[in-house]
């Protein structure tokens, strides 16, 4: 902006902004491969404000029909109310999602596993079709985390997560974050400024330092879950056992290196798993074609022993009854 | 951000067209299936912006009205960009007999004659719609009529080779009638806002005129290229009735000032679906676009006089 008032215009000015990511964001951004990060407070702010930032009123949203908790009820509710209008499909299915791209869909919002179905979504090529069809990819990798999958390599536009299982160490820290390109983010930031939705600089170096140890703690959340799988898959009054692994899904090898440590699976006689508690939860949400007496496991880092021991006493009751 | 200009933006997006040149192109398109003209999602890039206006209104003051928005928001680039701050705009569009067309802008704020002379250069060069106008914009028809027989092409010939006359054999385009002299007359007023927003009052109806987000608007209107659209739709309408689709490409690098991108809509293509009228007699809008149309510009500061 120096220099005589005539001379030049908006092209001679492009010079970089200086960079002002915090340590959290920084780290993301490696994580990521990211251009530029932003941490936002509130576990569903991250989707939320990428939704309205990259949307215009009277645009047409592809969500996954698998988006469950804060995200989906946000969708359903205020996203709605502002003048969107968005359809649910199974993003594992292309062809569903192809038939759906009309002239005003301007983006796709998917997970990357599905959840409680713990079904990997092929991101590659819903990025390819989402290229091909001029429409942004959002994709929420809560589920994997960076350490596992790296949807912006893949051809993601813009990758939301709640920080709270995993990227936090389950510090409980009420985060979430975007990553990508900066001409996007500077929106969302631009929205999230305007509304307080930065979080304060404590969280945000708890973060940092738990990110740290992010690629160690996936691994064992990997190990845990396939653990546990292995063992309900023996048990006689299991019925089915969800869980994700390159047998299932031999095309994921090339884009990831594991599946978090999320899994569910359903008996043959219903538990009574509400009285469990912890890493054993009944899903609260509904989806088409999911099994009513779900039981969804998250697996921890520290040992898959002490979960595998609690399994055992709650189908060995359900044996008795 | 000052005055509702986002400088920063702005700058972000030049950067990013300096490095990725696809990031600049954008196809604007409108279709009017009636006398409401409905705004078409924009390509963006790689992207797509959908928003749910409509336009209605006489031709010429459409013209009018897109002109008037676009340069009150490029004075308001210009202005915040020297550091200036426009507190408020108002604007007189008017076009009369061939060849006088202009615009008025009364700009009050914190401004100085050497600012806003520099804001009246910017505009000149700059002005997305002014320079559409000022150069020569071909415009391209296409008839399709439903009994399939073969779409007729309109082609504009270029001014020079109007007299030179016949046809090359076997083509077949068809040829407009030649260009007479514009008759239009119309008169707007506008009341700058913020940013790229105006709010543009013809004789009967005022409309919103504003940019989407990704262009750092907000929203709340058609932008001024899709507002020169319209009022070429609603023109080649009122000549064939039936369908008619008005698409163009923006290369954003030259409002923005990169050294030979172009700055004007290029590639407007009309496409009459079903038209009633063999041939559309030229418009006043369609004259006005496809033959240079020298546009005055005067900017004053009536409201706050400089200090001495």
């Amino acid at each position: 902006m120096s220099g005589s008032p005539d001379t030049g215009w908006l092209a001679g000015d492009d010079r970089p902004a200086p960079a002002t990511l915090s340590g959290a964001e920084r780290r993301l951004c490696e994580l990521h491969g990211a251009e530029t990060a932003v941490v936002l407070s509130g576990q569903g702010a991250a989707t939320a404000y990428a939704l309205a930032a990259l949307t215009n009123p009277g645009g047409h949203v592809i969500v996954s029909a698998g988006l469950g908790g804060a995200a989906r009820e946000h969708v359903e509710q205020e996203f709605l109310e502002s003048g969107r209008t968005v359809d649910f499909v199974d993003c594992d299915d292309l062809d569903a999602v192809a038939a759906l791209v009309g002239p005003r869909t301007q983006l796709i919002l998917t997970e990357s596993m599905t959840d409680p179905g713990m079904r990997p979504i092929p991101v590659n090529d819903l990025a390819a079709l989402a290229h091909s069809t001029d429409l942004l990819l959002v994709v929420d990798n809560t589920a994997l985390s960076p350490a596992q999958l790296r949807p912006l390599d893949l051809g993601a536009t813009v990758v939301v997560e709640s920080c709270t299982p995993y990227l936090d160490d389950q510090a409980g820290l009420g985060l979430s974050t975007v990553c990508g390109p900066s001409r996007p983010l500077r929106r969302i930031g631009a929205q999230a400024a305007r509304t307080g939705g930065r979080p304060d600089p404590w969280s945000d170096r708890m973060l940092a330092q738990a990110l740290r140890t992010l690629d160690l703690r996936m691994a064992a959340h990997h190990r845990h879950a396939d653990e546990i799988a292995e063992y309900l898959r023996k048990h006689p009054a299991v019925a089915t056992v969800h869980r994700a692994g390159f047998d299932e899904a031999p095309w994921a090898v090339e884009t990831h290196t594991g599946f978090g440590g999320l899994l569910s699976f359903t008996t043959h006689v219903p538990v009574d798993a509400a009285r469990t508690g912890g890493a054993i939860t009944v899903p609260a949400w509904e989806q088409p074609g999911l099994d009513p007496h779900l039981v969804r496991v998250a697996a921890g880092h520290d040992d898959a022993a002490s979960l595998i021991g609690r399994l055992r006493a709650l189908l060995s009751e359900e044996a008795a009854a | 951000m000052i005055a509702g200009v986002d400088l920063a933006g702005w700058r972000e997006l030049a950067a990013t067209v300096r490095r990725a040149s696809w990031e600049a192109q954008a196809t604007i398109s409108v279709s009017a299936d009636g006398p409401q003209i409905t705004v078409r999602p924009m390509l963006l890039g790689p992207s797509r912006v959908a928003r749910p206006f409509t336009v209605a209104g006489d031709p010429v003051a459409l013209l009018l009205s897109a002109l008037a928005a676009d340069t009150a928001a490029t004075v308001a680039i210009s202005l915040t960009r020297q550091g200036a701050l426009p507190t408020k705009i108002n604007i007189r569009g008017y076009a009369g007999p061939a060849p006088k067309m202009g615009v008025h802008l009364d700009v009050a704020g914190l401004v100085t004659p050497a600012r806003l002379a520099a804001a009246a250069d910017h505009v000149r060069r700059y002005s997305v719609i002014l320079r559409t106008l000022a150069e020569s914009s071909p415009v391209r028809l296409l008839l399709v009529t439903p009994d399939g027989s073969q779409p007729v092409h309109l082609a504009e010939p270029p001014p020079a080779s109007l007299s030179s006359g016949s046809p090359s054999p076997g083509s077949s385009s068809v040829r407009f009638a030649g260009s007479s002299s514009v008759d239009a007359g119309g008169e707007v007023h506008a009341v700058w806002r913020q940013g790229a927003r105006s709010t543009v009052t013809a004789a009967d109806r005022s409309i919103v005129i504003d940019r989407p987000k990704q262009l750092f608007g907000t929203d709340r209107g058609p932008s001024p290229e899709e507002c020169l659209l319209a009022a070429l739709a609603a023109e080649i309408r009122i000549h064939t009735g039936g369908e008619v689709h008005v698409s163009a490409r923006q290369d954003l690098r030259g409002g923005l000032g990169f050294d030979g991108a172009p700055v004007g809509l290029r590639d407007i293509l009309v496409q009459c679906l079903d038209p009633q009228a063999a041939i559309p007699a030229p418009g006043p809008v369609l004259e006005l676009l496809r033959q240079p149309t020298d546009v005055s510009i005067e900017i004053e500061n009536r409201r706050t006089p400089d200090a001495p």
